[in-house]
């Protein structure tokens, strides 16, 4: 081909391609500055949101979820143990039922426990044995308990491919974080992303929308199936272009802090709300991992709990709108031993407790076969497990996925009923 | 023009020079090491690829400037033939990066003595699993022995080990060396047999939990699902359990060697597959069992039509499976011979597009270009990244190997080609104003975007991308840019990572 023969894009024709692509940004009026709106193939038909937060080391389920009616929790826990709620205890619980109460560093989650907006599975966990924070994570976040062989993808992960299709959004599955949970492994579209930001076009960024254009035009010829998910990519570039975190205003005068927690899951509410196609978000929070120190109202843990609650609090009042079409589950590799330790810390236990955010929780605050805390009755000193996590996840994708078959999921396990999530 | 020792003077300097033995020399070595590229630089024309270009993107991770013209003087069947007679390829240069990674001549023993690894999994666990996975990329990109390459690859993903279930990455740096690597343009028996006595593969697939009293019958399943006959190659239940009971025992000691343990062994009558195994034979049933997988005619079907799946197109064409299976019957499963078949099939050079996965694509880029690596971390992180780093895909039937498992996934392989041009991958450096000179292009914005795409694509662009590529690169005006400023030469760069991000170079 002879040099001066190459064909030029009109003017005109160059414009096209440009606004082609920001045709969503025309919409902007519409909706405040933040929140553009795109509608892929596959929105309305997949079920609820995920968001899936993870406390990291090992959270103290007996000091968030109190079992105040129980005469051994005192007993194990003379320096740490929460008050009753009618006692005179300076830092006393929040009662949730006749037998449990809410720690109150956790407050702003309480109302949603008592009206049926949240609940908690008391005594869950994984069945097996391991008290490491890395083998007991790896194996949650795997969603195996460890007997099942060759099974190093994660849950979501295969939940993801299970349930995959064309025209899924390239923002389907998000971990807030540097690197991909394990959690989300096996599906390889996941994205882990420190901030919407992340999700950019690299290269020279004052020609971003010029490089958009002419990617675009070339993928168009590019065969199936990369035209179709470069064509949903440049998209989802426009629309996260569009969404400006800093200038994001939460509804309802909910307030995120800045831990990772706070930024992820304001973020996440930012791309439900823009209609991105999000279907699974990890966040973690933590360190957990109270050995020393742990305190009441004045700890470790009590930062923790603060911060926790008041960003739940604050996703559920942004989301108010939107709640019927997420699901939050909280979950950490297992609770700590009932028994505090000479540090005034406690150390790595079993049973911990899992907390579902959804308006088709099952209106009890708390659902628990709860084992005691006699000495009799303790796992090596550590809270039974008597739900299998297993069997939260399997209830939670039964009834708001539409993923139907769970044995890829949760491989080897048959799921018992916990009656903690309803169908919508 | 920049001055480049040849092979043979960079060959010399390391010969003579114990400097370089010592460590804190990688990057002397890494630029001493880099290939050659020609001083004129072939630039194939047409509307379609150069069949020869179609033969590297399939048999090598990737056309480098210069080596498609190697091969047209060569011949493609001699170079066909050199390759499969991979010991007799000079790969110094290779050998001489490799020497950074200690871990990979450890033996197991050694290995696990690095298990000081804290609760969280950091620590040294860390430096195994990596350097065997930078050991991996860097023999991708650099070794001579491409093919070689490939098929290790191709056998890493049929017998997939997950680097990181419990000790496995111990045992997998042995594996790779001991069982892959000798076997995989060997005879497929050997390396069936290999990978059986392979502590990674018994631990991975918990053959190493397999006793009489507590049967465990996964890698049963498996050797016969996933290694040989295929999920439909003629098995029952029934024959799992069996296989199960002739490999009881089949394990490792504490020193992550293979051990057989004849108090685990299951001693009674077995019947597999129709094949009667006497009562009492011991270790040898596991034996007789791969011996019974490998003359199995389900097993030459199903890794035929694999490897046809992996050189070919994701809808492997029957009449290919046909003759590969036909050379494997004929020459008692020689991988050689298959792979000669494939290779010079005649309808190989029509074979359809195949979906570079992200490994492909970062090996590719790379060579493309002619970039140095320093076998770094970073990019196996990216490759993690992007669901692609090597020995960690989490189940045992190996990386997808269809467009369909990969093709949602666009924006990372945009940027990496984007990240490259920018220099912005850390520890990788390209100079395209070399290869613009080889090119006879380095005046000239016009010249070198078709020049690029033509040594890149091995073929003309086509009206449409030079037509948007010269868009971008005039800013729609018109206006050249110009190669003697910054300005200029840097919005080529763009232009040519735009080109290398184009669907074309998605595609082996």
């Amino acid at each position: 081909m002879s040099e001066n023969r190459i064909p030029l894009l009109s003017r005109r024709q160059w414009l096209q391609a440009a606004t082609a692509l920001s045709a969503i940004g025309a919409t902007r009026v519409l909706w405040p500055a933040w929140l553009p709106r795109l509608a892929f193939a596959n929105e309305g038909v997949k079920g609820d949101t995920l968001v899936c937060i993870f406390l990291r080391g090992g959270a103290d389920a007996l000091n968030m979820i109190v079992p105040f009616g129980d005469d051994n929790y005192y007993k194990a826990r003379p320096l740490l143990a929460i008050g009753q709620p009618d006692s005179s205890d300076g830092v006393k619980a929040l009662a949730l039922d006749d037998f449990f109460g809410l720690n109150p560093d956790m407050q702003p989650i309480h109302e949603l426990l008592i009206n049926g907006h949240m609940t908690v599975i008391h005594a869950a966990g994984t069945p097996n044995v391991s008290r490491s924070h890395f083998e007991a994570m790896d194996l949650m976040e795997r969603g195996t308990n460890g007997a099942e062989a060759g099974i190093g993808s994660g849950w979501l992960g295969r939940h993801l491919m299970a349930t995959s299709a064309e025209g899924d959004s390239p923002l389907r599955a998000i971990g807030w974080s540097d690197k991909l949970p394990t959690s989300l492994r096996g599906y390889v579209s996941a994205n882990a992303l420190r901030s919407i930001a992340d999700f950019h076009l690299h290269g020279d960024t004052r020609q971003t929308d010029q490089m958009a254009a002419t990617l675009s035009a070339m993928y168009q010829e590019g065969g199936a199936p990369l035209n179709l998910s470069a064509d949903a990519t440049f998209q989802a570039l426009e629309l996260v272009k569009q969404i400006d975190v800093d200038k994001y205003r939460p509804a309802n005068g909910a307030r995120y802090d800045d831990s990772d927690l706070g930024r992820g899951l304001k973020q996440t509410a930012a791309l439900i709300k823009a209609g991105a196609g999000l279907e699974v978000a990890c966040v973690d929070h933590g360190n957990y991992d109270t050995h020393v120190a742990q305190g009441r109202s004045d700890g470790l843990l009590s930062g923790l709990l603060t911060s926790l609650s008041q960003n739940l609090r604050a996703f559920h009042d942004d989301l108010l709108d939107y709640m019927g079409k997420i699901t939050v589950v909280v979950m950490s590799e297992f609770g700590r031993r009932v028994q505090e330790n000479g540090g005034g810390g406690t150390d790595h236990g079993h049973g911990g407790a899992m907390y579902i955010m959804s308006p088709y929780v099952a209106k009890t605050p708390v659902i628990a076969q709860w084992p005691g805390l006699n000495s009799d009755f303790l796992d090596n000193g550590d809270l039974q497990i008597t739900t299998d996590y297993r069997d939260v996840l399997s209830e939670l994708l039964t009834n708001r996925t539409p993923n139907t078959d769970l044995s890829i999921v949760f491989p080897g396990h048959t799921a018992k009923s916990v009656g903690a999530i309803l169908k919508g | 023009m920049k001055t480049q020792l040849s092979r043979r003077a960079f060959l010399t300097t390391l010969a003579g020079g114990t400097l370089l033995a010592a460590t804190g020399c990688s990057n002397v070595i890494d630029r001493l090491a880099q290939p050659d590229l020609p001083k004129e630089l072939w630039l194939p024309s047409g509307a379609n690829r150069h069949p020869i270009a179609h033969l590297l993107n399939r048999a090598t991770y990737g056309p480098r400037p210069g080596q498609m013209e190697k091969v047209q003087q060569l011949g493609r069947e001699k170079w066909i033939e050199q390759q499969l007679d991979y010991k007799d390829i000079d790969d110094d240069a290779l050998d001489w990066r490799l020497r950074r990674y200690d871990t990979l001549k450890w033996q197991a023993q050694d290995l696990m003595s690095l298990s000081g690894s804290d609760d969280f999994g950091g620590g040294d666990k860390d430096l195994v699993a990596y350097e065997l996975a930078q050991m991996t990329l860097v023999r991708a990109v650099f070794s001579e022995r491409q093919l070689y390459e490939v098929m290790v690859g191709f056998w890493t993903d049929h017998f997939s080990i997950y680097q990181f279930k419990n000790d496995v990455l111990y045992f997998k740096t042995v594996d790779d060396r001991e069982v892959i690597r000798p076997h995989a343009l060997g005879k497929f028996r050997d390396l069936l047999k290999a990978s059986a006595h392979s502590p990674a593969m018994l631990h991975y697939l918990d053959n190493t939990e397999n006793e009489k009293s507590h049967p465990n019958e996964n890698y049963a399943r498996e050797i016969m699902e996933l290694h040989t006959l295929g999920v439909h190659g003629g098995y029952t239940e029934q024959d799992i359990q069996e296989v199960a009971r002739c490999l009881t025992g089949w394990g490792k000691n504490d020193d992550g060697e293979f051990e057989y343990h004849s108090s685990w062994h299951d001693d009674g009558e077995k019947i597999v597959l129709g094949h009667v195994i006497p009562a009492g034979g011991g270790k040898e049933d596991g034996d007789k069992v791969l011996e019974i997988l490998v003359n199995h005619p389900s097993t030459p079907k199903f890794i035929c039509t694999k490897l046809v799946r992996r050189f070919i197109a994701d809808d492997p064409p029957q009449n290919i499976i046909d003759a590969c299976v036909s050379i494997w019957q004929s020459t008692d499963g020689d991988i050689r011979a298959v792979l000669r078949a494939l290779l010079t099939h005649p309808d190989f050079d029509s074979a359809p597009p195949k979906l570079k996965r992200p490994f492909e694509l970062m090996a590719s880029l790379l060579r493309a270009t002619n970039a140095n690596y320093d076998g770094n971390r970073n990019l196996i992180d990216l490759l993690d990244r992007m669901g692609h780093r090597p020995f960690a895909w989490a189940t045992p039937d190996g990386y997808p190997d269809k467009a369909v498992g990969w093709a949602n996934n666009m924006l990372p392989r945009i940027n990496l080609a984007l990240d490259l041009m920018n220099e912005e991958l850390s520890g990788v450096k390209i100079d395209i104003w070399d290869i613009a000179e080889r090119m006879d292009a380095e005046r000239n914005a016009e010249k070198l975007l078709h020049h690029f795409g033509r040594l890149v694509l091995a073929r003309d662009l086509t009206i449409n991308e030079s037509a948007a590529l010269w868009n971008f690169a005039t800013g729609g005006s018109g206006k050249k840019p110009n190669l003697n400023d910054d300005k200029g030469r840097d919005q080529m760069l763009q232009t040519l990572g735009l080109l290398l991000a184009s669907p074309a170079f998605q595609w082996r």
